[in-house]
């Protein structure tokens, strides 16, 4: 069955998106974006496309390989779907996740999270390196299991089009039932965000349930509002800068590395990680807020039970 | 996007240059300067525990310098277009450092360091802080050098 790109689709939307929260900021005097910071964005975003038609016959074929062993034959069905949008939804979650646990795949995600700005423009901040890190592995279980390639192509699509409206501040609480359910502005504004109270929290794609099954759930407190983008920002504006940036910072770890030990840390360990403890991972960040005064994280009073 | 399709082409590029029109035309972010307590309460919230006691801010307020009592910690805060940034700064960061005078009093003081995202800052003051800040800083980059 051939399915249409939601992506394609929803280009003009995001653009018109853009212009009314481009508008709206202008008219309530905020100053929510920034010329170059946007013009990064955008290449970003485009750059994305280039790159992900580049690699997209291997992650395609990639999915149609492993479905020749799937463990069943689930075709194209309302409950199929149903069950491709929780099972697709759950592995977005572990790809974000190790996204931000691993510095390998870190590296290529980063990029998404260097704006200083949040708006719909930071949504297209979009990896270059994504294809090259082999993030996609993450989906090839749901071919084994026997959702059709297509399909699951098709759903990673939706997801990525329903991530784009939640990066703006323009929306601030939506109804409670929602905000339980789904990923909102809110929770995705706590995922940006730097403050360590908000450190490596929320990685839902779609459904929020995740963040509060596995833990790493944390509510947006209007006391403390968020600062975007890295705990240590870049210092320009050039895309390539914004998408290699990471992967050059490794390259040069490793070529001073004194051991196989600290190499491999410094590939696969949590980004901040270093041999002689120089640098500082988030949870390191985190501890040492606490032990500064923060109140809150570890102790559990903004992270649900795991 | 189908690279055969020029409509699919045409339709983001278009799209990104309406946007950054629209962005120009409606004034977007409001220029900021860096002063001593933007760049203090910045490099506070960046560096869990850093509490400056002296502070040189560029006469532009593009930059800015903080040292913490003894100078057992400096940072560096700098504008990112309309944002901030900033970074501590540890003997290996210290490439090089040169200062020299200008016009009116002025001096400037040139850090370059070895980050691939922004190596160099520039920072203009009066020349008698300038001259300071550079002995302090080449005491951070040459202990030995300057024990000895």
């Amino acid at each position: 069955m051939k399915l249409f790109d939601p992506v394609a689709y929803a280009i003009p939307g995001f653009v018109i998106l853009m212009l009314v929260e481009i508008l709206y900021a202008r008219w309530r005097g905020r100053d929510d974006y920034e010329l170059r910071d946007s013009a990064c964005s955008l290449a970003m975003g485009f750059g994305n496309l280039g790159a992900g038609l580049a690699t997209a016959g291997i992650v395609y074929w990639s999915s149609v390989w492993v479905y020749q062993y799937r463990w069943f034959t689930l075709g194209y069905t309302w409950w199929s779907y149903l069950l491709l949008f929780l099972a697709e939804d759950l592995c977005y979650y572990w790809f974000h996740r190790l996204s931000h646990e691993h510095r390998f795949w870190w590296a290529a995600h980063v990029n998404h999270h260097s704006s200083q700005h949040y708006n719909l423009s930071t949504a297209l901040r979009q990896t270059w390196t994504g294809g090259i890190s082999l993030t996609w592995i993450m989906w090839l279980p749901l071919s084994l299991i026997g959702f059709p390639p297509p399909l699951i192509a098709f759903q990673k699509g939706i997801s990525l089009v329903y991530q784009f409206w939640i990066h703006t501040e323009a929306i601030r609480r939506l109804p409670v039932w929602i905000e339980a359910i789904w990923n909102t502005p809110s929770h995705h504004r706590v995922h940006h965000a730097t403050n360590p109270r908000y450190l490596d929290a929320n990685y839902a794609g779609i459904l929020i349930i995740w963040d509060k099954m596995f833990g790493s759930f944390v509510p947006e407190d209007d006391a403390e509002p968020c600062r975007y983008g890295l705990v240590r920002n870049l210092g320009s504006f050039n895309p390539l800068k914004v998408a290699f940036h990471e992967w050059w910072a490794i390259v040069k770890d490793v070529r001073q590395a004194s051991s196989l030990r600290a190499a491999l840390g410094y590939i696969f360990g949590p980004p901040g990680w270093s041999p002689d403890g120089s640098r500082q991972t988030s949870a390191q960040i985190r501890a040492a807020w606490v032990a500064a005064g923060g109140t809150t994280a570890e102790s559990g009073e903004n992270r649900s039970p795991s | 996007m189908n690279p055969n399709d020029p409509l699919s082409l045409a339709v983001p590029v278009i799209g990104i240059a309406l946007t950054l029109v629209t962005i120009w035309a409606t004034g977007g972010a409001r220029p900021r300067r860096l002063d001593q307590s933007l760049a203090a309460r910045r490099a506070a919230q960046d560096i869990i525990g850093f509490h400056p006691i002296d502070i040189l801010v560029d006469r532009d307020g593009r930059c800015a310098l903080l040292a913490s009592s003894g100078d057992t910690v400096f940072v560096v805060a700098f504008m990112v277009g309309h944002r901030i940034a900033t970074r501590k700064l540890a003997q290996s960061d210290l490439r090089r450092i040169a200062h020299d005078d200008l016009a009116d009093g002025a001096g400037r003081l040139t850090i370059e360091t070895p980050d691939f995202t922004h190596a160099r800052f520039d920072l203009i003051a009066p020349a008698q802080a300038i001259s300071n800040w550079a002995g302090r800083l080449e005491r951070l980059r040459t202990p030995e050098a300057i024990a000895a």
